[in-house]
């Protein structure tokens, strides 16, 4: 479904990552892994360092702890956010809703709209979407989009595809009207006939979490998951990218009337390295085009990845220049969504580490 | 070079990539055969091809292989 918004544009970008580092090499005896095969995991696919939680933070705390980091830069005041938007897979609660956690922490005003997300690895560019319908409405001048995952929480230590590969953190975008704004393209996509090539089988109200759930079983590769656990068919996902991506970003160029080579920058979602030069080689773009360097530097931390990709590659730059930029994520339900706009001139890009 | 040239460097490498010398490639072996060849190793044995014979495999074509005799076809086909 191919959408077009009119007068609106990004006001600045935070991304919020835990402090706590694990490397590969220090995790290395849970995989079984020879040493030959890590040197080339961690050339080919990005096995090296994460960024994960502490055992007790939520995600309420990594969003709570950006957005104060804005209140007292006053980069952000409280009494100007009319709607807050969370994109998460790993709430809080079932009940209530995280953006209420966070709204009574920060003691936000009542008269603003609220509300959770659930999206995975697309749910940066659907939380943009979203945003920028919030905005249509009069009543609605600034929303703040959140996207936070802590997954590495609910990936087993022993599961050899996801475990080294899996991050955390928040991500706070701010979105505004902008009477000078250019056109921005946004599409979405979605096919629930793949919904289990991505899953916590486990943990909700159709499975809830029993002693069995929790046990580890051996799969025949060697890894050891449990149906509490992110459970990946990794070569359906796979073809699920290959497939769907590159024609949807011909399909939003091509509703722009804009061509490949007039981007600047190709920010996708980085499930992993092979995944993204993958695409690139099927796009026909540079790296330096479509960067591919979050993994082995932070993790994927599902709808946080792409925030946290423009800000470590862009950074500053978008505080004083303006980029054409394509966005793509695509994960879990099967999901996929994309936005072309640009880009710039924002109050503020940057990464925080959050001290836990 | 032929397939049976191609099939016996595909063996080296999945010997040296999947690190078992024990395992059995034919042209009719499948994933299903080989425990340690999950979709990780699937990118490495891949990634292990494409720098062995200087090819660069298409997505589509990674992702469609039912056997060994179809990576011959692959090989065969990017080398010609």
């Amino acid at each position: 479904m191919n959408l077009k918004f009119k007068n609106k544009k990004i006001t600045g970008i935070l991304a919020v990552l835990p402090e706590k580092e694990i490397k590969f090499e220090d995790e290395i005896d849970n995989y079984e892994f020879t040493r030959r095969q890590s040197m080339k995991l961690k050339l080919v696919m990005g096995f090296n360092k994460r960024r994960v939680v502490n055992k007790g933070t939520t995600i309420s705390d990594l969003c709570v702890f950006g957005l104060n980091h804005l209140f007292d830069r006053k980069l952000l005041r409280k009494e100007d956010i009319d709607a807050l938007i969370l994109v998460t897979q790993s709430p809080d609660y079932f009940m209530p809703a995280t953006t209420h956690i966070i709204h009574g922490r920060l003691g936000l005003k009542q008269d603003i709209y609220c509300s959770d997300i659930n999206q995975g690895c697309a749910g940066y560019s659907y939380g943009l979407n979203q945003a920028f319908m919030l905005l249509e409405q009069d009543k609605i001048n600034k929303v703040v989009l959140l996207n936070a995952d802590i997954l590495s929480t609910k990936v087993s230590e022993k599961d050899r595809s996801s475990g080294p590969l899996t991050g955390d953190g928040a991500a706070i975008t701010i979105v505004e009207n902008d009477p000078d704004g250019k056109t921005i393209y946004g599409s979405v996509k979605s096919d629930g006939t793949g919904a289990d090539a991505l899953i916590i089988p486990a943990g909700a109200f159709k499975l809830p979490s029993t002693e069995k759930t929790a046990e580890l079983v051996k799969d025949k590769a060697g890894n050891y998951k449990a149906l509490d656990h992110i459970d990946m068919k990794g070569d359906e996902v796979f073809n699920f990218v290959q497939r769907e991506v590159p024609p949807m970003i011909n399909d939003l160029l091509d509703s722009a009337g804009s061509k490949k080579e007039e981007i600047d920058y190709f920010m996708f979602h980085q499930p992993n390295k092979f995944m993204v030069k993958q695409l690139s080689n099927v796009m026909g773009l540079s790296e330096e085009k479509m960067p591919n360097n979050l993994v082995e530097n932070f993790g994927n931390s599902a709808s946080v990845t792409i925030p946290t990709l423009i800000s470590f590659n862009l950074g500053q730059r978008l505080k004083k220049e303006s980029f054409l930029i394509c966005i793509c994520g695509f994960g879990n339900g099967l999901s996929w969504s994309s936005l072309f706009l640009e880009m710039g001139n924002l109050d503020f890009c940057e990464t925080i580490d959050y001290d836990n | 070079m032929t397939r049976s040239e191609i099939l016996e460097q595909i063996k080296e490498i999945f010997v040296e990539t999947l690190d078992n010398e024990e395992i059995t490639v034919e042209e009719s072996t499948k994933a299903i055969d080989i425990d340690e060849w999950d979709s990780l190793m699937h990118v490495l044995l891949v990634d292990a091809m494409e720098k062995h014979f200087e090819v660069r495999f298409k997505a589509s074509e990674i992702q469609d292989w039912k056997d060994v005799s179809e990576i011959i076809d692959s090989i065969s086909h990017n080398l010609n």
